[in-house]
C-alpha cells in the first residue's frame, strides 16, 4: 500500500512535469504564431484571421498547465516574512492547513470548470469566428490545469505530513 | 448575512491566510469562494471558471508571456555588461561616475526588459563589484543598482502596466508611451543624487580615474547598436500606432533571439532554460491574475469599489488628503507584497475613487508604478533587496543594501510628488499619439 502511495505521488510529480514542457511548447508556438501575424499583416498584407483568437487559447493554456511545476519548484509567491518568525512546529501546522485549503479551492476550479466544459460539449457551442472552435476544449484548460495542481498539492501535503512526523520523533 | 460584514470576512480572510504563508494566489481565490458562497451559495460557484477565462483570454494579456520571455533572453545573451561598459566609459571622471553609469545602464536595460528583477540582477552582477572595487561605499553602491533596477515597472515594456491596463480597461500602447518620460525624470533625478553624494563626499563615491579616449567611447557605443534597434523596434512601432504592445512583443523576442544567436550565447541548454524561467514566473503571474479577477468579481458583486468611492466623496476632503491616503496604502501594500499583486489587488477597488476625483486613468497607472517600485525597495518585502544581496560579493550583509535603498525611495518619493503636481508630465508624451 505504501509503495503504492510512493509510486502514485511519483507520478503526480510527472504529471506536473509534463503539464511544463507542454507549457513551454506552447510559449514557442505562441511566439511563432504572433510573429507570423506581424509578417503576415506588415509586410505580405495578407492578415490572417485566426491569430488573435487562437493566441488568445494558447495564453490560457500556457498559463494553467504548468501551475503545478510552478508549485513543484515553490515559485508560488507567498509572503514568508511573518511565517518565519514563528516556531517551526506553528509553521508546519500553517503549511498544512493552508496547502489543503489551496487544495481546495483547486477542487472548485476542476468541479465547476469541467461543468462548463462538458455544458459546452453538450450544447455544442463554438466560438463565433470563422474558426468555430469547440469551446468545450478551451473551457477544458482550466480544470485541467487545476487537476495538476491539486495534485502536485498532495505530494506537498504529504511532504509536510512526513517532515513534521520526522520533528516529532526528534 | 448583509454585505458589510461579508465584505470584512472576504478581505479579513484573504489577510489571514497571506499572513498564514499562503501564496497569494491561494488566498485570494479561498477568500473569493468564501465571499461568493456567503454571496449566493453553492449555485454562484457556477460563475467561477466564466469570471476568470473570459478576462483572462484575452489579446494584450499574450504580452505578459511575450516580454518576460524577451526580457529573459535579453538576460542570457550578455548584453548587459557592453551597456554598463558604455554608460561607464561616457560618465567617466564625472563625480560619483560609476554608480550614475549603473542607474543610466540599468534605465536601458529597462527598456528591454519588462521585469524588475532582470535589470538588476544582470547590472548589479558586474556592477557592484566594479563600484566596491573603486572604494565605494557599499549601501550607495547596492542601494543605486536596488533602486534603478526598479525603473523596468515604469520604463516601457512593462509587464506591471500591460496588467494594470488589462484590470483597469486602459489602453497598454498608451500606458507605454505615458512611462517613458517619468522613467527617464526617475533616473535623472537618481544620478543627480549621486551626483550630488560624489561631489561632497568623494570618500564614498570616488571619481573616475582611467584615462578613456573617444574611440574607446565610441567603440562601447558601437557594442550597443543591437540594443538601440530593439528599443526602437518595440517602442517605436508602438509608439507610431503600427503595432500593438503584443506584436511588438514577438518582433522584440524574434530580435532578441538574433542578437543571442549572434553572440554565441544561444545553445541548446539556454534556450531551454530560458523557456522554462519564463513559464514559471509567467505561470506564477497569470493564476495570480486569475484569482484577482475572482476577488475583483466578489468585492464588484458586494458593491465595495462603489461604495467606496461615492463614500470618499462625501468626506468632503481636498484631494491632496485623499490622494495622500491613496498612496499609503498602496505604499503599505508594496512593502508586504509583490507588485504583481498590489496592482491587481489594489486597481479595482482604488481606480474609480482616482476617476471620480477627476483625473485619469492614465496618470494613476503610471504614478502607482512609481508607488510600487517603491515598494520594491522597501523591507519587509523588498525583491529587489534580496536580489542585490544575492548577487553582491559576500562582505555586503543585507541591512547594507536596505540602507543604501532608503535615499534612493525618499528620491522616488519627491519624483512621485512631482508627477502628482504636475499630471501634465505623464500625459502630455501620449496625448501626442492619436
Amino acid at each position: 500500500m505504501k509503495q503504492f502511495w510512493k509510486s502514485l505521488l511519483h507520478v503526480f510529480e510527472q504529471l506536473s512535469r509534463l503539464g511544463a514542457v507542454l507549457a513551454e511548447i506552447c510559449l514557442v508556438l505562441l511566439l511563432a504564431l504572433v510573429f507570423h501575424e506581424v509578417i503576415a499583416r506588415y509586410v505580405l498584407n495578407k492578415p490572417t484571421l485566426y491569430s488573435v483568437e487562437l493566441s488568445e487559447y494558447l495564453l490560457i493554456f500556457l498559463a494553467f498547465m504548468a501551475a503545478g511545476r510552478v508549485l513543484q519548484e515553490d515559485k508560488h509567491v507567498r509572503m514568508l516574512s511573518f511565517v518565519n518568525l514563528l516556531p517551526a512546529n506553528v509553521r508546519y501546522g500553517f503549511a498544512l492547513f493552508t496547502s489543503i485549503i489551496v487544495l481546495g479551492f483547486c477542487a472548485i476550479l476542476v468541479w465547476q470548470g469541467t461543468k462548463a466544459s462538458v455544458t459546452a460539449l453538450k450544447g455544442g457551442y463554438h466560438s463565433s469566428s470563422l474558426l468555430e472552435v469547440p469551446l468545450w476544449i478551451p473551457y477544458a484548460i482550466i480544470p485541467v490545469g487545476s487537476l495538476l495542481l491539486g495534485l502536485q498539492m498532495i505530494v506537498r501535503i504529504n511532504r509536510i505530513i512526513e517532515l513534521s512526523t520526522d520533528i516529532d520523533n526528534q | 448575512m448583509d454585505s458589510v460584514t461579508i465584505t470584512f470576512i472576504v478581505i479579513g480572510g484573504f489577510l489571514v491566510l497571506l499572513f498564514m504563508g499562503m501564496p497569494v494566489f491561494g488566498a485570494l481565490g479561498a477568500s473569493s469562494v468564501a465571499g461568493i458562497l456567503l454571496v449566493q451559495g453553492v449555485r454562484g460557484l457556477g460563475a467561477v471558471p466564466g469570471v476568470i477565462y473570459d478576462r483572462l483570454a484575452v489579446f494584450p494579456l499574450v504580452a505578459v508571456p511575450l516580454f518576460i520571455l524577451m526580457g529573459e533572453i535579453i538576460f542570457h545573451s550578455g548584453i548587459g555588461s557592453n551597456i554598463f561598459t558604455a554608460t561607464n566609459r561616457w560618465f567617466n571622471k564625472l563625480p560619483g561616475s560609476m554608480g550614475m553609469a549603473s542607474v543610466a545602464a540599468c534605465a536601458i536595460f529597462s527598456a528591454l526588459c519588462g521585469v524588475s528583477v532582470a535589470g538588476a540582477a544582470t547590472i548589479g552582477s558586474f556592477a557592484i563589484p566594479e563600484m566596491l572595487k573603486r572604494g565605494y561605499n557599499k549601501s550607495l553602491a547596492t542601494g543605486c543598482v536596488a533602486a534603478s533596477g526598479g525603473l523596468a515597472l515604469l520604463i516601457p515594456p512593462s509587464v506591471a502596466l500591460i496588467l494594470y491596463g488589462v484590470v483597469g480597461d486602459e489602453s497598454v500602447g498608451k500606458l507605454f508611451i505615458a512611462g517613458i518620460i517619468p522613467g527617464i525624470v526617475l533616473a535623472g533625478l537618481m544620478m543627480a543624487y549621486i551626483f550630488i553624494i560624489g561631489v561632497l563626499r568623494p570618500d564614498i563615491a570616488p571619481r573616475g580615474n582611467e584615462e578613456v579616449s573617444w574611440k574607446m567611447k565610441i567603440d562601447a557605443l558601437i557594442q550597443i547598436w543591437p540594443v538601440a534597434v530593439l528599443i526602437i523596434l518595440v517602442l517605436g512601432s508602438i509608439y507610431k500606432g503600427i503595432a500593438t504592445p503584443t506584436e511588438a512583443a514577438a518582433v522584440g523576442c524574434v530580435g532578441s533571439l538574433v542578437l543571442a544567436f549572434f553572440k554565441k550565447k544561444l545553445d541548446w541548454k539556454t534556450f531551454r532554460s530560458i523557456l522554462s524561467s519564463t513559464i514559471s514566473t509567467s505561470t506564477m503571474i497569470m493564476l495570480i491574475f486569475a484569482s484577482a479577477l475572482l476577488f475583483g468579481y466578489v468585492l464588484t458583486r458586494l458593491q465595495v469599489p462603489q461604495e467606496l468611492a461615492s463614500y470618499v466623496t462625501t468626506l468632503d476632503m481636498p484631494n491632496w488628503v485623499i490622494l495622500i491616503f491613496i498612496f499609503a496604502l498602496i505604499y503599505i501594500m508594496g512593502m508586504f507584497m509583490d507588485v504583481v499583486s498590489v496592482i491587481l489587488i489594489s486597481t479595482p477597488i482604488l481606480l474609480p475613487i482616482v476617476l471620480q476625483m477627476g483625473y485619469s486613468s492614465l496618470w494613476f497607472g503610471i504614478v502607482m508604478a512609481i508607488a510600487c517600485e517603491i515598494g520594491t525597495e522597501t523591507p519587509p518585502v523588498g525583491l529587489n533587496l534580496f536580489v542585490i544581496k544575492g548577487v553582491s560579493p559576500p562582505s555586503v550583509s543585507l541591512m547594507d543594501v536596505i540602507r543604501g535603498a532608503i535615499p534612493f525611495a525618499l528620491v522616488e518619493t519627491l519624483g512621485l510628488i512631482i508627477f502628482i503636481v504636475f499630471p501634465g508630465l505623464v500625459l502630455w508624451l501620449p496625448n501626442l499619439i492619436k
